[in-house]
């Protein structure tokens, strides 16, 4: 399963402690929207929970500030030093990072 | 400094944490007179000042800031801030507070300072601001019920990356990728960390293999203790045990588990256990002064008291506590002894700390020599059978 961060999505029904399992782990939920990670969410935690859970994969996108595409950390060449789930959703993709005018297109971008 | 120089840009030139810049801002806004306080929790190096500054200067605020190096107790903090908080000056400017690092108020330094931050927060005349690296703490924890908190993370080192590229054509400076991509990778996310060390390498040439052996290597907690009484050179003992990931509380809980967990005969035992109450006496008097500067030679005397007693045999590392029938033992005789102190108070007029320094071991000694008479007499003087019994206890041991 593949998650966006600061994206909304939808999970199956998971039943009621596994809901509040999930609320425990700092994710948000909207009725209309679904659910979304944020600032507050344990991410590390949700990714194994969730795993367990639905017996899959699970994958957290950040988003390219710049261009907003998904940016896959797992085959980031920074992978081993940062520490992306504790990191800001926002990230570069590798073609946005390789710009010479990446910073300024960031800061246009906020 | 770079990291001052680049610290006054506008709020859309801050990286990283975009979402709760965001929110930041639109609270800082959108205040009105009564409106919650921010309480920004995140780790150093994540933008959580800059944010407060660069937002107050678009938003036409000034900042009273109250950081960490002042004492923040009541009455300082009610001298600082009472009058300015309810009045205006000749220009009506527009005022807010930041009160950075609160998870560092406690203890006698800061008496009242908490207490007086939770009175404010309860109807703020100005916008107030907290900012708490740990939100864990019990008094983050605590103010987050009555504040709007708002998260900042680490950045990530993608972004860090473009930012030192910024930051070294703006110094016109060309640096390589791989001294940039080397220098993110050592912030660990935290972006005031990694200008530092750009502005110290980059005109350092061959700096990248440099900065690899710069790199803190974080030993584990066993390897570092062990290396404490095991490593017969002391600079390595010392190097090894600078590098463990605890703070100083937690290695000294880890050095008194694992002493009282070895098996050492009762001299080496005696002599460990006196240096870890010396090392307890040093930690306790630098949370009271608060004289941060001094723990740079905690480790260092930790070294100088534990390097040289030759246990290394016999050590064993525990980060349990003790066993249960040790801490009762401790415990029973504690609340024997402290019945007794009071008794002693009321008779003699002393304190329990002179009683328990001078009188104590003169009965026990006298006691030791003459056993029946020293019990006579304090079965004629009025005390419970709980001092005689203690007395008793002792002579036999």
């Amino acid at each position: 399963m593949e998650i966006v961060e600061g994206e909304w999505f939808r999970l199956p029904h998971l039943g009621m402690d596994n809901f509040r399992t999930l609320m425990s782990l700092g994710v948000r939920y909207d009725k209309a929207k679904g659910m979304l990670i944020d600032e507050g969410t344990n991410k590390n935690l949700l990714v194994t929970f969730l795993s367990d859970v639905l017996k899959e994969e699970i994958i957290i996108y950040k988003k390219c500030a710049v261009c907003k595409n998904k940016v896959d950390c797992r085959i980031c060449e920074y992978n081993s030093d940062c520490d992306y789930h504790n990191s800001s959703a926002s990230c570069l993709c590798k073609d946005c990072l390789k710009n010479e005018e990446n910073y300024a297109c960031y800061i246009m971008n906020l | 400094m770079w990291t001052e120089k680049y610290r006054n840009i506008r709020y859309n030139q801050i990286v990283g944490n975009e979402k709760a810049r965001e929110t930041f801002y639109s609270w800082l806004k959108n205040w009105k007179k009564g409106d919650k306080a921010a309480l920004l929790v995140g780790q150093s190096g994540t933008g959580k000042n800059t944010s407060v500054y660069a937002a107050a200067r678009e938003l036409g605020y000034y900042v009273i800031e109250l950081n960490a190096s002042n004492i923040r107790t009541k009455e300082y903090l009610n001298k600082k801030l009472g009058n300015s908080l309810y009045t205006s000056d000749l220009f009506d400017e527009k005022r807010m507070v930041l009160l950075d690092e609160v998870d560092g108020i406690y203890g006698r330094e800061d008496y009242g300072g908490t207490e007086y931050i939770n009175q404010l927060l309860e109807k703020p005349p100005v916008p107030i601001v907290l900012t708490a690296n740990d939100c864990t703490n019990e008094n983050v924890m605590k103010l987050s019920k009555k504040t709007v908190t708002i998260y900042y993370q680490k950045v990530p080192l993608r972004v860090i990356l473009m930012y030192l590229r910024h930051i070294a054509d703006l110094e016109n400076k060309g640096p390589s990728n791989k001294l940039l991509s080397e220098v993110a990778k050592k912030s660990c996310g935290d972006v005031r960390a990694a200008i530092n060390l750009l502005q110290s390498v980059i005109d350092v040439p061959d700096t990248v293999e440099q900065i690899n052996i710069l790199k803190d290597t974080v030993i584990s907690k066993q390897d570092a203790i062990l290396a404490l009484f095991k490593e017969k050179n002391v600079e390595e003992a010392f190097y090894k045990f600078s590098k463990i990931d605890a703070d100083a509380r937690e290695k000294l809980h880890i050095l008194f588990y694992s002493i009282l967990a070895s098996d050492l005969d009762k001299e080496q035992r005696e002599v460990a256990l006196k240096a870890i109450a010396d090392i307890d006496v040093f930690e306790r008097r630098l949370e009271n002064t608060q004289e941060w500067r001094m723990l740079r030679w905690y480790d260092r005397t930790i070294v100088g008291k534990l390097h040289n007693l030759d246990i290394g045999q016999k050590f064993r590392y525990s980060e349990k506590e003790p066993i249960w029938d040790l801490k009762l033992k401790y415990w029973t005789e504690l609340r024997v002894f402290r019945s007794i102190k009071e008794k002693v108070n009321q008779k003699y007029h002393i304190s329990t700390g002179e009683f328990s320094l001078y009188y104590l071991p003169c009965l026990i000694n006298l006691a030791r020599k003459d056993k029946e008479k020293v019990l006579n007499y304090l079965q004629y003087t009025g005390f419970d059978d709980n001092l005689i019994s203690f007395v008793e206890k002792k002579v036999k041991v």
